[in-house]
């Protein structure tokens, strides 16, 4: 056995990580061999003060200090909750209103508009803008409803493509629905320097990544399906900035 | 074992007291890992309170795919990597300053006996020393050479393939035993 080949394993040798003939072979080369019988010996020194390091005691209070912080959680918790119950009443009270404006509006003759018109522009226009209002609400939902349609059709599409074996449709944005807590910006951030992938911005729940090749686009996608399910947002296929929007599941 | 799975169970309904059994065991182990990756006691501890924080809140999340304790372990290395990368550069720089200038005032000090006085500064050297290693480096060697888990328990607490475990630590004891030569 050459010296080169003992630098390989010596790591594994001090771990008891090698089989009984390879062990043999690493310690009849070290038998023979100043040099590789030196490192051996350092590698141990440096190993011996590791394991001489001291436990150290958890502090004084710590128990007690974590206990009041889960304390506090679990009435966030309860706190959120609420706070999605007074939505959710909000959007009923909110729609309600509409479909009562809408009904008040049905219901109004505009002949006798007409007849009362200059007495009544003013109680109009008051009725006008609460309709423009509530035009809005509904107009922002519907949008919203299309964007989710689009969404859909986006993952489906992903997934058709992810069949097919073809990882280029990741586009300049795209949507990673994580269950693991470490997914963070932070976790892809690592991946991407593993890969030798520019990172351009780190955000709180988004990454924006700049690729320059075919091969790392697909070592993205490959990677973020590890991380979990990918969703397509945008459309440019070619962009080479691409923005990851990590949500939980 | 299996009171640990119940301990989950009732924990991810929000018991915090079947929570605090559960974690009981790991708490030394996690805040001194987090005390090696930091290198101070301030940090390690505020560190080790952030963990549990987050063990609790995503309990939920943790679908026992894995063996609770490498789970914990990943939140920890995580938790103290986002720590690093908040601190600049120079920061930890000065660490390394600041605790010279505090071993030599140590030295001067007659009222620690000799024998505890050269281990105490030793082990400070040794720290500093650790802290000057990257952290992907920095946390294989905790784990494997200060707490001694095996390679595979380190592959799957860092998510990193069982090859790249062994060049870490080969690198990282050899990047290590290199800096100790020059410090002690």
């Amino acid at each position: 056995m050459k010296c080169q080949e003992v630098d390989k394993l010596i790591n594994l040798y001090i771990d008891n990580m090698l089989d009984e003939e390879l062990e043999q072979k690493v310690e009849r080369h070290i038998a023979d061999c100043d040099r590789c019988s030196d490192n051996l010996n350092e590698l141990n020194f440096t190993a011996d003060l590791l394991e001489k390091l001291p436990m150290m005691d958890i502090p004084h209070g710590f128990d007690l200090r974590l206990h009041n912080e889960l304390s506090k959680i679990q009435v966030d918790q309860t706190k959120k909750g609420k706070d999605k119950y007074i939505k959710a009443g909000i959007s009923v009270a909110v729609a309600a209103l509409v479909i009562v404006i809408l009904l008040k509006i049905n219901i109004y003759d505009p002949q006798k508009a007409d007849m009362l018109a200059q007495d009544a522009t003013e109680e109009m226009d008051i009725e006008e803008k609460q309709w423009s209002v509530d035009a809005d609400v509904s107009e922002e939902r519907a949008t919203g409803e299309k964007d989710e349609d689009e969404l859909e059709g986006a993952y489906e599409q992903a997934i058709e493509d992810g069949k097919k074996g073809s990882y280029k449709t990741l586009t300049e944005s795209v949507i990673v629905k994580v269950q693991d807590v470490c997914a963070t910006p932070q976790a892809i951030e690592r991946l991407a320097i593993i890969h030798d992938i520019e990172v351009i911005e780190v955000g709180e729940d988004s990454i924006i990544v700049e690729i320059d090749t075919v091969d790392k686009r697909e070592i993205l996608y490959e990677e973020l399906l590890k991380l979990g399910e990918v969703r397509n947002m945008g459309e440019d296929t070619k962009s080479r900035r691409i923005t990851i929007n990590i949500v939980s599941k | 074992m299996k009171r640990e799975a119940q301990n989950i169970k009732k924990a991810k309904q929000g018991d915090i007291a079947a929570f605090e059994e559960l974690i009981a065991i790991y708490q030394k182990m996690v805040y001194n890992y987090c005390y090696r990756m930091s290198g101070n006691l301030h940090d390690a501890e505020d560190l080790t309170q952030e963990v549990f924080i987050k063990v609790y809140r995503n309990l939920n999340k943790f679908k026992e795919r894995s063996q609770f304790s490498t789970w914990v372990y990943r939140i920890a290395y995580n938790t103290c990597i986002d720590r690093y990368r908040k601190k600049k550069p120079t920061d930890r720089d000065m660490v390394f300053l600041d605790s010279e200038r505090e071993n030599r005032s140590l030295k001067s000090n007659s009222y620690i006996p000799e024998d505890e006085l050269l281990s105490k500064e030793k082990e400070e050297i040794i720290q500093r020393c650790i802290d000057a290693l990257r952290p992907e480096y920095r946390s294989v060697i905790i784990l494997r050479d200060i707490q001694h888990h095996s390679y595979e328990e380190i592959a799957s607490i860092l998510d990193i393939p069982l090859g790249t475990v062994k060049s870490h630590i080969s690198r990282g004891r050899s990047a290590l035993r290199k800096i100790l030569r020059s410090k002690l």
